[in-house]
């Protein structure tokens, strides 16, 4: 009977352990996941590993990774995802792991075990097919643990790259990407701090304009909820490059893991001597379950070397590795005709702001210049790329005729020497200007190597293009912003009113004359009247013509024409009384009387020559 | 009166003789670089059009004003597949040559192609009247036209003056009355190209896709986009930024400032509104 019992008790027991048990095994499914973000991947990519922890019920371990048969474990990381929901606090933590495959075939990873609060829990195993790949590796960017939450502080004020066009697989790469990169020696000064930075460069005694590469590593044993905001120094005296990848590793100091993250920034110095670089910032924002933090790295000093001398004549300031090509796009052309002349540069060093090369005199050819076309990469920390030119250039003789070769100075810093490297000349077959011959017009091939189509058969809706005018206009302003035109609207005016002045002058002085000539008459007139008692012996002729020239310049117009009744007439409407009118009719008649009757039938012409004069006087008072 | 007629005549051949003069001075032409020309068009006709694109921005960079340099270089952007700059081409070649046909042609199909929503569109009357003007008249053409009609009306008022006999001087004044309203008419359309060009600047934009936010920076919400080849109404710079207006200042926002060229000429820069 006893035995009976304890056997129920036993039962019960059991019954009771597996109920506590069951839950905690049914949890497991729920509490620790472990994912792939896809199962069907070649050797050339990347395979994330994301294992998920709820723990709520207490802080759970690292996970235990299984042997990883087939990958290479390129990195780690850990992020944690606070959720309130009604007051009930949930805490995921999730990590991840960037796996590497290294050989084809339907690959497992293994059940990964977490211990929470002293309870193992296992994943399940996942199986992936890894296909064999083309051996190009594929840009691949950890996807975030969380939305909102970044897995790694990427910092989201790094300046964007102008001007820095990409080769090969940066052009497709996202902004501020994560790399795997090489661990670092742990800095002295890493003694267990939450966060701690240091800022180095490779070369503390670098040529001027020679690659010199900074590098920041910010170490981060807890994890903020915020986004960290890096603050980069300025880089007074340096060309500076921000390399937008990441590095990232893991390391462990002073008994605590950290995560390294790595951010490079390519500088060239541009002036010689002592160059400091000032302290690069860094704000790392706090959060419930830790304080935010503000760092700095030291400043660091550079002492650049300036470049020696004798540069050769065609060095303009390279400096780096380069090799030099030429080459056209056809051997043969016509007078006239356009020939593409490609040259190329290409090296490791500051091909963005390379110099350009100095062209050769070319007398026979007229040249087009062009841009650099620039295409840079960074490989193995070092800038490298390609500065083509090409230049249109039009034969104006025809004969053989030859592209000299073009040289290039750079100073390599590895030798310590100027190089100068040159382009081979180019013999180029140039054909009398309309002599077709045998001569095709150059046609470059498109990149797929088909020949462009002449552009009139390209769209029938678009007209075509012109040929030049004989003539042209140069750039100038607009003649409504001209002050020359708004004066030529004055000229017409200034030509009417010099018109009307002159005419007004002309008058004025004409009258002017007439004036003094009026105020004269008498005296002129009675000077006359002496000089003919004196002299003359046609007194009576010359009375009437005294007194008639009086009339014509003291009334301002001639009257020797006049009849005597058109005189009488026009003295009368001056306002001369009538008997001053007959006197002066009387004097004429009697001297147009005198001068043709014969002797002695008047008496003597004084008489006429005083009665003149007294007429002229009186007229004087009148007129 | 044979004074006053020689007087008269001499009159007549100092203003035109001045006119020619002055207006060859205020616009110089030179001998054309027509082998530069014939080279980018060489390029173009074989396809290679970003060298003859190159040449082209070359003689123009070099203070070529001419409408079949831009017409070509329009032509070359609507090859590449570029039509903000292929429209925008084509307007300073028509602001050059307005009555060309293949200009107005390739004009209108690169606006077509460019698909844009909306064409700028002149508000008010005295920006009409501009634009009525601008379809046929250059805005040198118009002050020429202008300033010859003022010589004329002057000559006749002067002959009025100097000439005489009643028939002469009735045809004199009748002459004198239609240039004066004549000049009149075209005074007002001088005087409105001029006001047009120096209050509003017209842009267009050149970059693929340009979102325009409400306030200059790349904070602010976006109210809608451009694509390239919108004809625009500039209005002002703040920063890197042009507020722009479309159509007839019905719809405002803010653009980055290298994402717009004005039709006057170059890239848009802090100073060009001011």
């Amino acid at each position: 009977m006893r035995k009976v019992k304890y056997l129920i008790i036993a039962i019960f027991a059991v019954l009771l352990m597996g109920i506590a048990v069951a839950p905690i095994h049914a949890q497991s499914q729920d509490l620790v996941t472990a994912t792939v973000d896809r199962t069907n991947i070649t050797t050339d990519d990347l395979l994330t590993l994301t294992v998920a922890v709820e723990a709520a019920a207490g802080d759970p371990s690292q996970p235990v990774l299984p042997p990883l048969e087939g990958f290479n474990v390129l990195s780690s990381s850990r992020g944690t995802q606070m959720t309130i929901i009604n007051g009930d606090m949930s805490v995921q933590t999730t990590y991840q792991y960037r796996l590497q495959p290294i050989q084809p075939g339907n690959l497992v990873i293994g059940p990964i075990s977490v211990t929470v609060n002293g309870n193992v829990f296992n994943t399940e195993p996942i199986a992936v097919n890894v296909s064999q790949g083309t051996g190009v590796p594929q840009p691949a960017n950890p996807p975030s643990l969380f939305p909102g939450f970044s897995n790694f502080p990427n910092f989201p004020n790094f300046p964007s790259l102008p001007n820095f066009p990409s080769l090969g697989s940066r052009a497709a790469a996202p902004s501020n990407p994560t790399v795997p990169v090489d661990p670092a020696p742990v800095p002295a000064d890493l003694v267990g701090q939450d966060y701690f930075i240091e800022a180095v460069v490779d070369n503390s005694k670098p040529y001027q304009g020679q690659q010199v590469t900074y590098t920041l590593r910010f170490y981060q044993a807890v994890d903020g909820l915020g986004q960290t905001e890096y603050q980069p120094p300025t880089f007074t005296g340096f060309w500076s490059e921000q390399i937008p990848e990441q590095g990232q590793y893991a390391i462990q100091a002073a008994d605590r893991n950290y995560r390294v993250t790595v951010v490079n920034t390519i500088l060239f110095p541009t002036v010689v001597g002592e160059v400091t670089i000032d302290p690069a910032t860094l704000n790392v924002p706090g959060d419930f379950f830790s304080r935010g933090a503000r760092l700095s790295t030291q400043p660091l000093s550079l002492n650049v070397q300036p470049l020696p001398e004798g540069a050769p004549p065609s060095f303009q300031g390279a400096v780096g590795q380069y090799e030099i090509q030429a080459g056209v796009d056809s051997p043969q052309v016509m007078v006239n005709d356009t020939l593409t002349w490609q040259i190329r540069i290409t090296g490791s060093g500051n091909i963005e702001n390379l110099a350009d090369p100095l062209w050769p005199e070319q007398a026979e050819w007229r040249a087009f210049d062009s841009e650099a076309m620039v295409e840079t990469a960074i490989e193995d920390g070092q800038v490298v790329g390609t500065r083509t030119y090409d230049r249109v250039l039009v034969p104006t003789v025809a004969g053989e005729l030859t592209l000299p070769s073009v040289d290039y100075s750079y100073f390599d810093p590895q030798l310590a020497q100027y190089v100068t490297i040159s382009t081979d000349p180019l013999t180029i077959a140039v054909a009398p200007d309309g002599n077709s011959g045998n001569l095709a017009p150059a046609m470059p091939a498109a990149d797929d190597g088909t020949i462009s189509a002449p552009a009139a058969s390209i769209g029938p809706d678009l007209r075509s293009i012109k040929e030049a005018p004989d003539r042209w206009h140069i750039s100038k302003e607009p003649l409504t912003q001209q002050a020359g035109f708004w004066l030529l609207w004055i000229l017409p005016i200034v030509l009417l009113v010099g018109h009307f002045s002159l005419n007004l002058w002309q008058q004025k002085r004409t009258d002017n004359a007439s004036t003094r000539r009026s105020q004269q008459a008498a005296k002129r007139a009675n000077q006359a009247l002496r000089q003919t008692r004196k002299n003359t012996d046609d007194g009576y002729g010359a009375a009437g013509q005294i007194l008639l020239t009086y009339l014509s310049e003291k009334m301002n117009q001639p009257v020797s024409g006049l009849t005597q009744a058109d005189l009488a007439q026009r003295l009368q409407e001056r306002g001369l009384a009538p008997d001053l009118v007959d006197r002066v009719q009387h004097c004429l008649t009697i001297s147009e009387m005198g001068r043709f009757a014969p002797a002695g039938a008047f008496s003597s012409n004084g008489d006429l020559l005083t009665e003149t004069k007294q007429v002229i006087d009186e007229l004087d008072k009148s007129l | 009166m044979k004074r006053n007629f020689l007087i008269l005549v001499i009159s007549g051949i100092f203003l035109l003789s001045v006119f020619a003069l002055a207006i060859t001075l205020l616009t110089p032409e030179v001998t054309a670089d027509t082998q530069a020309v014939s080279a980018a068009n060489q390029l173009y006709q074989v396809g290679n059009y970003e060298d003859a694109q190159r040449i082209y921005e070359q003689l123009i960079s070099q203070g070529v004003e001419d409408s079949t340099v831009y017409y070509n270089l329009g032509n070359t952007y609507f090859r590449q597949g570029d039509l903000g700059r292929a429209v925008l081409n084509f307007q300073r070649a028509s602001q050059l040559n307005p009555r060309d046909p293949d200009i107005r042609a390739n004009l209108e199909l690169a606006r077509t192609m460019a698909d844009v929503p909306f064409t700028s569109t002149a508000p008010g009357p005295l920006s009409t009247l501009a634009e009525m003007t601008s379809r046929w008249l250059t805005l040198n053409e118009t002050a020429i036209l202008a300033l010859a009609i003022w010589f004329l009306a002057c000559f006749l008022f002067l002959s009025l003056r100097l000439l005489d006999g009643g028939k002469v001087r009735r045809i004199l004044r009748y002459g004198a009355i239609v240039a004066l309203l004549i000049l009149a008419l075209i005074g007002l359309s001088l005087g409105s190209r001029i006001f047009t060009e120096s209050t509003q600047h017209n842009g267009v934009v050149v970059a693929p896709v340009v979102a325009v936010s409400s306030e200059p920076g790349e904070q602010f919400a976006t109210d809608f986009s451009l694509s390239s080849g919108t004809e625009v109404s500039l209005v002002e710079t703040r920063g890197n930024w042009a507020r722009l207006a479309v159509p007839g200042d019905a719809i405002e926002g803010w653009i980055p400032l290298n994402s717009v060229e004005t039709v006057a000429g170059g890239l848009l820069t802090r100073d060009t509104l001011l």
